[in-house]
């Protein structure tokens, strides 16, 4: 399988001198297409740094990220920009939906960003997937906290990115609604065979991946 | 349990949140210094105002005494000096009083110098010194105008003069120094040294002859204390007169006169609060959730009180200092604006510490209640309705009223076009996403603010535009048409200025200077005017309409005469009409361009106009009060002036604005008989004119200047000319004086409004720095953004210019009008102009653009995962 | 010997059709010196419980009584005493003050009261959670982990009877998590006092005396 991600020699230090904090400490990476990855560590272990870099969200101290064919360091703010609408979905531990946008207009807010057209039926299917069809003229805060997440992960999905990037996409929700959603974007993921990395201190969440990766003091601990 | 109340930890919270919150608490000082600055403007203008109202009466009165007992031999002037009630007092030794005919009525006592007493009468030499060596003398400039003598120390000065006991000299003296005629009403001085009295009036010490000026412990009641003073010391025969300063109508004349420049202070109260509570809104989110937090751990409502009020006073008092220096910056160009005319420098002259302390407390005042607003809505709360009160949680920004319900999308729909940039195509119906869609969402999320800072806006441009049409109203050639028809005129040196007492017998103006006038090419029209006081005695009928129509109610709280309490020689000659039946009538000879003038502005009350029969010489215009109804002999009844009857054709409101000078005393309430300049030359031939007014042909106006400047300077004696430019330069300053307070208001108004505006554009901007960054994590690329933020600052001025053109407009057409009709001045005729709201649409609009453009440079650096963290 | 007793709670959120029950009847009562655990889905009103035993917000219907004091009938201020003295709070997002360094976050209640800390308590307090060097930190320069053992250092510092805590460990990594549930538990068994706990974490859970767990504003049996 060829790797769609692969990170090399990452490093990312914060401060100076004496409370300088190694955040990512030479990571190497390799993730294959269409793989459910999950990235465990306590908390300040540097896995949420780690997907920032991966989803160009964060500039590296040193080292470098290539997706697919692109060398992210090449890409200026600009460019940046358009890449990660076109092939990255992003999944937040808060969800971050527009308030003042109906739940139809987040799911498509980045697609309309890119100028492109929706692909309706693609769109409808992972809202009825989601079980969000009900929802659709809902303002954000009229929903729950699950709800909100399921939103954020039909964003993540309608553009049909090649990469989502989900950082603890269930540490707002309670267990059971945790499970359902990890479930349903490993099912998704699936269906539209997309290459997910997801980070979570859950080990039970973990267990569902199909790789687990665990950093520990900006490093990645061997298996 | 409730004795344990620590509040020093309230300090010590206030000093963290100064310490993190370094950029906020810097606005919040900068806003309290603006305040404390705008505060310190409006009350400085306002005091110095009425420091300079007083200033003119004290001017007026002649004297800084409170009190100046007359007509006091030495031993009484000793005895009562002894009065408790007295605080200080200056004391002159008069010799004489100077009775050379060309001083007229205007009294100039000869006295010893003095300079302690001079001080008071603001008589001390400007030129030269004070006289020392025997036959010395010091005078003033009116004076020696009167009298033609020359400016130069050493100068002969011929004196007739009147000694106390009535006897009269002709005594010369030799110039020693002079002053700048104060023009004042209670007469002047002319200071001879001591061996001079001594030689000229042996024995001038014995007579009762001294005049006493005297401060009082406690300035009030003037009058009252006056005669207190004398019955205690049992002292009879002995006249006073009171200062003007210290009469309390005079100082509710004075306050009220001032009252438009007090007035910025009212919209200051409103808009510093708004400030402040605008600055503190922007974060009253992160607020609610700390002090919640604070409350959770057992912060009792007055420790939380305490906390905001220590924070509020840190900050009203870390803006005092600049804010004091940026309001006397302000005020210090202003005032020298609205106080001309005086020497010093107003802005140093009135300042005093007053208005500082004022201001101060006036930002406290304001600042506080700011600050201690959200304690008071926090304090109805539970810990967890405040939490809640702040909205969703989940969601990384806040809105104002995001739950509202957006509008359902049309269900109807047909597909998105794919031209455009942004198109979407939404499930089964038309749902374009749009950067303009998503840009009038935001303006919709935050309309309160919006909203606010509209109106804001929306009353600095109603104001500022009724200041700007008062002042385009206001018409130059109104103005001077009607305040100085006569393109130029000449006044009897005695009659220069208002305070100075026309003097009958003055012969500046002669039939010859007429002549040369009317011989001149380039004069179109020569008028002339004569004036003379005489002793009346009304008839039973008219003293009785006389009093009847003074005591008439004039607003339903006072009566006409009631209304002239600040002028108490007037009282004192109604008093007297009232109980003797005399009264001193102005007759006044006239022609020409001053006729017309009385014709035109002064109306009719009884009978009418009549020109050949007034040009015969036996009717006579009787002048009243400018007032309704008939305060005279009404028309067809008679009246004898000079032993000669006259019957009245009419009687008018009389607006005397045209007579330079004043009357005697005595004359301060008077009737005026108005009859051709011939007639009065029959019954007083050989008086010399009052004024005379020229107009002249615009081409010759130059080469009639030039003549002027040769007549002036070639005369020994005082003639005033003034020209048609003079009154239009005085036009140009009384019209800005006039809209000045309002003006200064608008500005402010205007200021804090742009401000308002300004801080609500960048607080949207840069407190959806996580939200930028969200977008931007989506995909959103910088130009998108800019469009974004460029289509809601687009969206904003719009929705300014909506809601402040039409009611601006509405204004000024409709209500415009009305005020001029109403408050405007007589020289006002309406005329729109809209220039401040296209100004104010303007600037709103390139503000609302530049402002969100400018912050987002400084929101969007920095890598996105740290914006999006908060950092 | 009960020290919290709740009877008949009722609390409804918003009005009309979005109207939430987030309590609906609820009683309760605790034992003193016990540790209970509330599980329940999100939404089912635990925190909308446990603020109400904290005195954080009031109630529609019912009445909370801790310590033999109802709070229904206590004003503003006496509110204010009541927290400040017989609650201590654990959120799950810490409530730290930022502005003020460890050491007086840790005092900031008894600052409050303007009481002197017990010196010796204190420092046991500060070994027990191992914040000894960090006392002149701020908040923002500690690690959730660090701050949490802040906020429970300042629940503890005022000797309260009971100790309120709202997911202590949802933002923390299981490890961390578990240190700072063991701290808890260790110091509510040392000073004897009654611990009362949301959580998610079965596991957790199962260390309580007691599980109290709840759906749609009720307890289930």
């Amino acid at each position: 399988m060829e790797a769609i991600l692969k990170a090399a020699g990452l490093k990312k230090y914060y401060g100076k001198g004496d409370s300088l904090v190694r955040a990512l400490d030479g990571v190497d990476l390799e993730i294959e297409r269409g793989k459910f990855t999950a990235i465990i560590g306590t908390s300040g272990s540097g896995k949420s740094t780690l997907l920032n870099m991966l989803g160009g969200l964060d500039t590296p101290s040193g080292g470098s990220v290539r997706i697919g064919n692109t060398l992210l360091a090449e890409l200026n703010s600009e460019q940046a920009a358009v890449f990660r609408r076109k092939q990255i979905g992003f999944i937040f531990q808060n969800y971050n939906l527009v308030p003042v946008l109906n739940v139809w207009e987040n799911i498509i807010f980045p697609i309309s960003l890119d100028g492109r057209k929706a692909d309706t039926e693609f769109v409808m299917q992972v809202v009825k997937l989601l079980g969000l069809e009900k929802k659709l003229d809902s303002l954000p805060n009229n929903l729950s906290g699950g709800q909100q997440q399921r939103v954020a992960i039909a964003r993540a999905l309608a553009g049909k990115p090649s990469i989502v990037l989900a950082d603890e996409p269930t540490g707002n929700l309670d267990s059971k609604t945790g499970d359902d959603v990890v479930g349903l974007l490993k099912m998704t993921g699936r269906e539209f065979r997309q290459t997910i990395v997801m980070i979570t201190h859950n080990p039970e969440i973990a267990r569902m991946a199909d790789r687990i990766i665990r950093i520990e003091d900006g490093r990645i601990v061997p298996q | 349990m409730l004795a344990n109340n620590n509040l020093k930890i309230c300090r010590t919270l206030v000093w963290g949140e100064f310490r993190f919150h370094r950029v906020k608490n810097l606005f919040f000082v900068l806003a309290a210094a603006l305040v404390t600055a705008l505060y310190s403007f409006a009350f400085l203008l306002g005091s110095s105002v009425e420091q300079a109202f007083l200033l003119s009466y004290r001017y007026h009165y002649g004297s800084a005494c409170h009190i100046l007992y007359t007509g006091l031999t030495g031993e009484q002037a000793d005895v009562l000096l002894q009065n408790p009630a007295i605080k200080s007092a200056v004391r002159l030794n008069t010799v004489g009083r100077i009775s050379d005919p060309m001083i007229g009525q205007r009294a100039v006592e000869l006295a010893v110098a003095d300079i302690p007493y001079a001080e008071t009468v603001l008589s001390v030499p400007e030129e030269g010194r004070m006289p020392e060596e025997y036959g010395e003398i010091a005078l003033d400039e009116f004076t020696m105008d009167s009298l033609g003598v020359l400016h130069r120390t050493g100068a002969p000065v011929t004196l007739q003069w009147t000694d106390v006991g009535g006897r009269e000299h002709i005594s010369v003296f030799r110039l020693c120094g002079w002053w700048a005629g104060s023009a004042n009403y209670a007469g002047a001085y002319a200071w001879i040294s001591q061996d001079t009295a001594g030689d000229l009036a042996p024995g001038y010490g014995n007579a009762a002859n001294v005049t006493l000026g005297v401060n009082l412990h406690r300035p009030e009641n003037l009058e009252a204390q006056a005669d207190a003073v004398l019955a205690q010391q049992g002292i009879e025969e002995c006249g006073f007169t009171a200062n003007l300063e210290y009469n309390d109508e005079r100082r509710k004349q004075a306050r009220k006169q001032a009252m438009p420049f007090y007035g910025p202070v009212l919209p200051v109260v409103l808009c510093g609060y708004l400030m402040i509570y605008g600055i503190a809104h922007a974060s009253a989110g992160r607020d609610a959730l700390f002090f919640a937090g604070l409350k959770s751990l057992g912060m009792t409502p007055r420790q939380l009180r305490r906390m905001l009020l220590e924070q509020g006073s840190a900050v009203a008092l870390l803006g005092l200092l600049p804010g004091w220096a940026l309001g006397f910056g302000m005020y210090v160009p202003v005032i020298s604006r609205v106080i001309v005319g005086m020497e010093e420098n107003p802005a140093l002259y009135f300042l005093s510490w007053k208005p500082f302390a004022a201001a101060a407390f006036g930002t406290f005042l304001t600042v506080l209640p700011a600050f201690l607003l959200p304690s008071l809505r926090l304090s109805g709360r539970t810990p967890a309705q405040a939490v809640r009160s702040v909205s969703a949680p989940a969601s990384v920004f806040r809105y104002e009223s995001v739950r509202r319900k957006l509008p359902l999308r049309r269900r109807m729909g047909r597909a998105a076009g794919g031209e455009d940039d942004f198109p979407v195509r939404p499930h089964g119906g038309d749902g374009h996403l749009t950067l303009v869609r998503m840009a009038l969402r935001t303006l919709a999320g935050s309309k309160v603010r919006t909203l606010l800072s509209a109106v804001w806006l929306l009353l600095a441009a109603v104001l500022l535009s009724s200041v700007w049409i008062r002042y385009v109203s206001l018409k130059e050639d109104r103005y001077l048409s009607a305040v100085s028809p006569w393109d130029y005129s000449l006044t009897d040196g005695s009659a220069q200025v208002r305070e100075q007492v026309y003097n009958e017998k003055s012969r500046s103006l002669t039939e010859e200077t007429v002549e040369e006038l009317r011989n001149r090419p380039e004069v179109v029209s020569v008028s002339v005017l004569k004036s003379r006081e005489v002793a009346l005695r009304a008839s039973g009928p008219l003293r009785r309409r006389i009093v009847d129509y003074y005591n008439q109610s004039y607003d339903g709280t006072r009566s006409l005469r009631d209304t002239q309490k600040g002028y108490p020689e007037w009282c004192e000659g109604l008093d007297r009409l009232e109980r003797e039946g005399t009264y001193t009538g102005l007759v006044i000879g006239m022609d020409g361009a001053y006729l017309d003038y009385v014709l035109e502005y002064s109306p009719f009350t009884s009978g009418g106009f009549d020109e050949n029969a007034f040009a015969s010489g036996n009717y006579v215009l009787a002048a009243g009060a400018y007032h309704e109804g008939v305060s005279t002999q009404a028309a067809g009844e008679t009246v004898e002036l000079g032993g000669r009857e006259f019957t009245v054709m009419g009687s008018v409101g009389h607006d005397d604005s045209y007579l330079n000078g004043s009357g005697s005393r005595e004359a301060d309430f008077h009737i005026a008989y108005l009859m051709p300049v011939e007639a009065f030359d029959r019954l007083f031939p050989g008086q010399g004119y009052r004024q005379i007014a020229v107009t002249v042909d615009s081409d010759g106006q130059a080469g009639f200047e030039t003549y002027l400047d040769e007549y002036g300077q070639g005369l020994n004696r005082g003639v005033g000319i003034v020209r048609r430019s003079e009154y239009r330069l005085n036009f140009r300053a009384a019209r800005l004086n006039m809209v000045l307070p309002g003006l200064a208001v608008g500005l402010v108004l205007s200021g804090i409004a742009l401000l308002n505006f300004v801080n609500m554009l960048a607080v949207k901007t840069v407190g959806r720095k996580e939200e930028f960054a969200v977008y931007e994590s989506l995909g959103m690329d910088r130009r998108q953004l800019r469009r974004l933020v460029l289509l809601e600052g687009g969206f904003h001025a719009l929705y300014i210019a909506v809601i402040l053109i039409p009611v601006t407009l509405l204004f000024d057409c409709f209500a415009m009008p009305e005020i001029i009709r109403k408050t405007g001045s007589w020289s006002s005729v309406y005329t729109f102009s809209a220039l401040p709201l296209w100004v104010f649409v303007t600037v709103s609009a390139a503000l609302a653009v530049a402002v969100p453009l400018g912050c987002l440079h400084g929101v969007t650096r920095g890598s996105l995962h740290d914006r999006m963290r908060g950092d | 010997m009960e020290i919290i007793t709740v009877r008949h709670l009722r609390k409804t959120f918003g009005k009309g059709e979005s109207a939430v029950k987030a309590l609906d009847g609820i009683d309760l009562s605790v034992e003193k010196g016990s540790f209970t655990a509330i599980i329940g889905a999100s939404g089912s009103g635990k925190t909308t419980l446990l603020n109400m035993m904290g005195g954080l917000d009031t109630p529609d219907e019912g009445e909370v009584i801790v310590d033999g004091r109802n709070l229904a009938g206590l004003k503003e201020k006496e509110l204010a005493l009541f927290r400040r003295n017989k609650v201590g709070f654990v959120y799950q997002n810490f409530h730290l003050i930022p502005t003020l360094t460890v050491r007086e976050n840790i005092l900031f209640p008894l600052s409050l009261a303007g009481a002197c800390a017990d010196r010796v308590f204190f420092r046991e307090i500060i070994q027990m959670l191992r914040l000894g060097e960090r006392l002149d930190a701020y908040p923002h320069e500690l690690s959730g982990g660090g701050q949490q053992r802040v906020a429970i250092a300042r629940a503890l510092a005022a000797k309260p009877p009971v100790i309120l805590a709202d997911e202590p460990t949802g933002n923390l990594d299981s490890k961390s998590g578990q240190n700072v549930l063991g701290l808890l538990k260790l110091s509510a068994e040392t000073y004897r006092q009654t611990l009362v706990m949301i959580t998610h974490n079965l596991e957790i859970a199962q260390m309580a005396d007691r599980v109290v767990r709840m759906e749609d504003g009720r307890i289930c049996t």
